[in-house]
């Protein structure tokens, strides 16, 4: 059974108005991703990215079609059911300055999700440890935002989402805030800590380069439509697509 | 067109930038790569007077013979906008959302002439079509949120191109753009440059975007010029090692089945982050996170010639018998 099953899936944000004109945000979408696959949704700002994303974690409703997350229907899920659902799903954000609290110190930070999931909470070492995982030091929890760098918050957020062992990691675009000095960093301990745990992880980007990097499958999306999928090896090196050619090009001319 | 000397800037008696010599000819294309903090932004700013208050510029930036620091207020206002153009970095942020474009674009030309309206309209026409923007008619009438990202960018090309300047600087003008956008407006600024002969200053992070525009690059590194020299000549054969580090850093589009997927031994970052102000080590700045530093490093690091246009303030250079970009 496939981790995330996504069937004849449409969205909009005005759903009825889009029954009647037909048009939508997403479009009739059609993909899944296996246990511990890696997928990359690739597309321009305003292809349907991040709708896409956030249809996938629950934080907008499915409007027709099926998404099956773990074997379970998205669109029939109780609160409290959702609430279980969320544990299994975590997210990392584009900006990580914008994804912590200001006036919260990393450690009271991170422990978020034990406390509101599990309805605990976790004490110093076991804070420490996920700071580790990511190659971090416990000195780092009595610090505030402001005081740590774009990438090393980016590797908070990552081990701040891993903390209540979710089964699927979904990246929105989590190296574009960064300098470029750091972005294969946080790329690499995305793929590496996928390895280690087992992770099924959809990561969304617009640069074909970081996603080619690290996927075993990719989805091209343009206006809500998937105009060509498959094998990130055939994707890549074999585009069918225009708009994916165009895409290669784009990322192949600031390409070193 | 621009000459740089010993300029220096320092912000509560620290040094943020200092720049033995650097020169642009005109209608050159130069580079000034770094990550943010390296001090890239702080050299292009006083070029522009535009440095924070608190900064202390001392030095000599002479543009087309006029020295720049310590002008008068008035007589830079003049300059900048005329003779040098800035498109800045973020441009859904640096437009007046409350006013019409066509508007914002006159008014970087009325500001600079005494040219009549309808005199001011036929060029703002001709500008909207100078960056291959469709339908004047409508773009004038237009306000900032009803164009996108790289139509709001093209937009203030427009303005900064306005009165022609001799020298246009982009301070990281695509970061906030989409991989396929950037491909449009860096193709656009290199076309601009070529036909108005328009010198190019081009700040970005990114090796990559740096190459594809200009034909020198200056890496900068805790405010000074690491590594000065072709673009190609930089990225082929870097000598410093920090320069090194950003070319293995670059995440470039996999070309063959080995470079897809999964080989994260291929996926490099620069060591450490850069120091805040005040705090990069003395002699070499970036030795405290160089795998290769010896000890010559810690005294001051003088500019040396690799070859002819290519120097480095390296003192543990890459060697040609070295294979760059794997060693980390």
């Amino acid at each position: 059974m496939s981790h995330i099953d996504v069937k004849n899936f449409y969205f909009s944000y005005a759903p009825r108005s889009a029954r009647e004109t037909g048009i939508w945000t997403l479009s009739n979408l059609n993909f899944s991703v296996e246990a511990g696959g890696f997928l990359g949704i690739v597309g321009e700002s305003g292809s349907g990215k991040s709708t896409l994303i956030r249809n996938l974690c629950g934080l907008l409703p499915i409007t027709e079609g099926h998404v099956h997350i773990d074997g379970c229907n998205l669109a029939s899920l109780s609160a409290r059911e959702m609430i279980d659902l969320r544990r299994k799903i975590q997210l990392i954000y584009q900006n990580p300055k914008r994804s912590f609290d200001p006036r919260m110190r990393i450690g009271r930070s991170i422990s978020q999700p034990i406390r509101s999931l599990e309805k605990r909470a976790p004490s110093d070492e076991e804070l420490a440890n996920l700071l580790a995982s990511v190659g971090l030091q416990a000195e780092h929890l009595n610090r505030f935002p402001h005081e740590l760098s774009g990438g090393q918050l980016q590797r908070i957020a990552i081990a701040r989402a891993l903390s209540v062992r979710p089964g699927i990691l979904l990246a929105d675009e989590p190296t574009s805030a960064l300098d470029v000095s750091v972005q294969a960093q946080a790329l690499k301990m995305i793929a590496e800590l996928r390895e280690q745990l087992k992770l099924t992880v959809v990561l969304v980007s617009h640069d074909l380069a970081v996603v080619g990097r690290v996927t075993d499958s990719i989805i091209v999306l343009k206006d809500g439509v998937i105009v060509e999928a498959g094998n990130t090896a055939n994707v890549l090196l074999n585009p069918q697509h225009a708009y994916t050619q165009k895409l290669a090009e784009a990322a192949a001319v600031v390409s070193l | 067109m621009l000459i740089i000397e010993n300029l220096h800037v320092s912000i509560a008696g620290h040094t943020v930038a200092e720049v033995e010599k650097l020169e642009l000819a005109n209608g050159q294309r130069i580079g000034f790569v770094g990550e943010s903090g390296s001090g890239k932004s702080m050299i292009v700013m006083s070029i522009l007077g535009l440095q924070p208050k608190s900064a202390k510029v001392t030095g000599s930036i002479k543009f087309n013979g006029v020295e720049l620091i310590g002008i008068p207020a008035k007589k830079l206002a003049d300059i900048r906008g005329r003779l040098i153009g800035l498109v800045p970095q973020d441009p859904t942020k640096s437009l007046n959302p409350t006013m019409r474009i066509g508007k914002q674009i006159a008014e970087a030309i009325s500001l600079h002439s005494n040219a009549g309206k309808k005199a001011i309209l036929r060029r703002v026409r001709e500008l909207i079509d100078n960056v291959r923007l469709p339908d004047p008619d409508r773009i004038i009438k237009s306000y900032p949120h009803q164009l996108s990202g790289g139509q709001q960018q093209r937009v203030l090309i427009a303005i900064a191109i306005a009165c022609e300047p001799k020298l246009l600087i982009a301070d990281e003008p695509t970061t906030a753009l989409d991989v396929t956008v950037q491909g449009e407006i860096l193709n656009l600024l290199l076309t601009l440059s070529k036909e108005l002969d328009m010198g190019l200053l081009f700040v970005s992070h990114e090796l990559g975007v740096v190459r594809f525009v200009c034909q020198k690059v200056a890496v900068i590194y805790g405010g000074q010029v690491a590594e000065f020299g072709n673009a190609d000549s930089i990225i082929k054969q870097p000598a410093h090692r920090y320069t090194d580090a950003l070319i293995a850093a670059n995440i470039s589009l996999p070309r063959n089945e080995i470079e897809v997927a999964g080989n994260t031994n291929q996926l490099h970052s620069v060591r450490g982050s850069v120091p805040s102000i005040g705090e990069f080590p003395d002699g070499c700045r970036y030795r405290n996170r160089c795998d290769f530093a010896i000890d010559s490093c810690r005294s001051f690091v003088p500019m040396r010639q690799k070859d002819k246009d290519h120097y480095h303030r390296c003192c543990n250079p890459i060697s040609s018998a070295e294979k760059p970009n794997v060693t980390h």
